[in-house]
């Protein structure tokens, strides 16, 4: 059993115990949960303090939820798209939507003048721009780049997750290393020309 | 391959293609081509960098405010189903008493059900005989017949 099999089975347990009433449960199913809402919302909105309020709002509204998760689909799965639809509603804010946009263009600003002077590369520079690369991609993008690249969900797993065929899965991934890749590689003295 | 179609390949390729870990044209081509190779590594490290940070930027526990933020509102939640299922219990008793009790607010003076009495025989008919008995129109009148 793999390790993510493992936390599957961990977890379920919990939904089951915590679904008949056990508080205990509930409990530490919010506190194995944390972590990985927290990752996918970051990847969603893009910021730390847009991603705590998604997590919140995902949490808090788990328990009264978590009476309808049947079973159909992993749980997993299932708290994947709560999540989705936490940030979908956070950003109907237009003022949150406006912030993010202006947060991607001080990214893009960044990463033109860093890109065009790095003559050396080092850790900090690398992460800088490979960062901001990651920030910049369409929200979809990352999402699938972030599941799949990152944090190892097969494209398979992330097409049920997402509600979409493997197909648009691989698309957007490639699309997404394309953009991510092609600004690191951008970065490098050897390569700017090929890939700028 | 040529080193151009890997350079393409390299912005597509799966993170395994990259660190040489199944073996394809495109990583024959990295195993040799140092240019080509410090290209694919490039980018390993910059993911790897990536990974790295969004690893230690998500918090392994929740904010000491959110796990009693959440049970309150277990708790609350408890209540509010043990309220609403009282209130329907209410409600429920309120019903049946409404409609026991008859819409003019009166106890009725009726008795709802009866024992049925013993029936009372309409004609002796001799051991041996048989009986039909006929209703009319008239339910005053009914037709015996022995025979």
């Amino acid at each position: 059993m793999s390790e993510r099999e493992q936390r599957d089975a961990k977890v379920n347990a919990l939904v089951l115990r915590a679904q008949a009433g056990d508080e205990h449960a509930f409990t530490k199913l919010v506190e194995q949960c944390y972590g990985q809402v927290h990752r996918w919302a970051l990847a969603q909105t893009g910021d730390p303090d847009d991603a705590d309020d998604v997590v919140q709002h995902v949490l808090v509204g788990l328990s009264t939820r978590l009476t309808r998760f049947r079973g159909e689909s992993r749980f997993t799965t299932w708290l994947y798209r709560l999540t989705r639809n936490a940030a979908a509603d956070h950003f109907r804010n237009a003022d949150r939507r406006k912030r993010a946009e202006g947060r991607a263009a001080a990214d893009r600003a960044t990463v033109t003048t860093t890109g065009g002077a790095a003559t050396r590369m080092e850790a900090t520079e690398t992460l800088d721009i490979v960062l901001a690369a990651y920030g910049r991609l369409p929200a979809r993008q990352r999402e699938v780049f972030d599941l799949v690249d990152l944090q190892g969900y097969r494209p398979s797993e992330v097409a049920e997750m997402l509600d979409m065929i493997p197909v648009t899965i691989r698309a957007h991934l490639h699309k997404a290393r394309r953009a991510v890749r092609a600004t690191i590689l951008s970065s490098q003295p050897d390569f700017v020309e090929e890939y700028t | 391959m040529r080193c151009a179609d890997v350079r393409e390949r390299l912005l597509e390729a799966d993170p395994a293609e990259l660190r040489g870990e199944i073996t394809t044209d495109f990583t024959a081509h990295l195993a040799e081509c140092t240019t080509c190779r410090k290209a694919a590594e490039r980018i390993l490290t910059a993911e790897d960098a990536l990974r790295a940070h969004l690893a230690a930027a998500t918090p392994a526990r929740p904010a000491s405010y959110l796990v009693p933020l959440v049970r309150a509102r277990v708790r609350s939640r408890r209540r509010l189903t043990r309220f609403a299922a009282a209130v329907l219990a209410l409600a429920a008793a309120g019903i049946a008493i409404a409609l026991f009790v008859g819409r003019d607010g009166e106890a009725p003076t009726h008795t709802i059900a009866t024992v049925p009495p013993d029936p009372v025989p309409l004609v002796d008919a001799t051991p041996g005989q048989r009986v039909a008995v006929f209703e009319t129109d008239n339910p005053n009148i009914v037709i015996v017949w022995t025979f």
